[in-house]
């Protein structure tokens, strides 16, 4: 790959971060301007949305130069996290759909802690085992 | 390998929402829930669809030797904008939900005045006649103006007769 080639993938690098970037934060503001109001379905969604922040600012470091090995574990850390925590939300999201709908239980709802924690220990394992 | 286990946490991810998805589509029959369903289905949808070039572009660079620039252009462009595309589908879904919701309110409004005997009308002091008072005030919302006047013109007229 010539230097051009990698001069355009960095500009469409920065571009597709930024904009990921924007529209994370604009999620994020509107659930904790609504947060009163939010949902179950609004909290996991949030959550996903806050995997993919993670996950676009190991792309933002990607931008600064590697020379620095700290910027790349980093890097390398964030983009695993947030990689792995997207999938896993997603999975729960869908799963809680299928349950809600084919069984409805409100008391499911309270599980979103013990999720979150079940899903953050699996991740940062996952990253620890990447990075070493 | 640890990039090969990397991604097949991201497929499998993605391969089971897809199972679950269809099995839910094929179990619920009620129109309300299956759009709530095709709702909360766009984001395992996505994470497939901004997924798949990387994988494409993985299996390319290790079975070819070395990934080309278009596929290693997209591979960047799909997997980045995640983020942008999960946003634009909650603006999707939350606009979605302002609108049944009121829709809804806009029904119970509805009903309450129906069982009170009273038109959607009578708040401008007009009392329309009974086939006007089926009349839905989501028509008002949907635009369809033209009928709407035609029958307050009616109405009107039986009024004044």
């Amino acid at each position: 790959m010539n230097s051009e080639q990698q001069n355009i993938l960095q500009i469409a690098n920065i571009i597709t971060t930024g904009l990921s970037i924007l529209g994370e934060l604009f999620m994020i503001i509107s659930y904790l301007k609504f947060s009163h109001k939010a949902t179950y379905a609004m909290k996991l969604v949030n959550a996903l949305v806050v995997s993919d922040l993670l996950y676009s600012s190991a792309n933002i470091l990607s931008i600064f130069p590697q020379d620095l090995p700290s910027i790349c574990v980093t890097e390398g850390f964030l983009r695993q996290v947030g990689a792995d925590s997207a999938a896993f939300w997603v999975v729960v999201i869908s799963y809680s759909t299928y349950k809600q709908a084919t069984n409805f239980d409100k008391s499911r709802e309270k599980s979103f802690g013990k999720l979150t924690c079940l899903i953050c220990f699996f991740s940062l394992l996952l990253a620890a085992v990447y990075v070493n | 390998m640890v990039l090969g286990l990397f991604y097949s946490i991201i497929i499998t991810g993605a391969f089971i929402t897809l199972v679950i998805y269809c099995r839910l589509y094929c179990s619920v029959r009620d129109s309300a829930a299956a759009l709530n369903i095709k709702y909360f289905f766009i984001y395992p949808l996505i994470l497939f669809l901004c997924w798949t070039p990387a994988i494409v572009d993985l299996f390319y660079t290790n079975f070819i030797g070395s990934s080309t620039f278009t596929l290693r252009l997209v591979h960047l462009i799909a997997s980045h904008t995640q983020g942008f595309i999960n946003a634009l589908a909650y603006g999707a879904m939350q606009r979605a939900q302002m609108l049944a919701a009121q829709e809804e309110s806009i029904q119970s409004i509805q009903s309450k005045h129906s069982e009170g005997g009273m038109s959607w009308s009578s708040e401008s002091n007009f009392i329309a006649p009974s086939h006007h008072r089926t009349m839905s005030i989501s028509t008002i919302n949907k635009r369809e103006d033209y009928e709407i006047t035609q029958s307050l013109r009616t109405a009107l007229e039986d009024y004044i007769r």
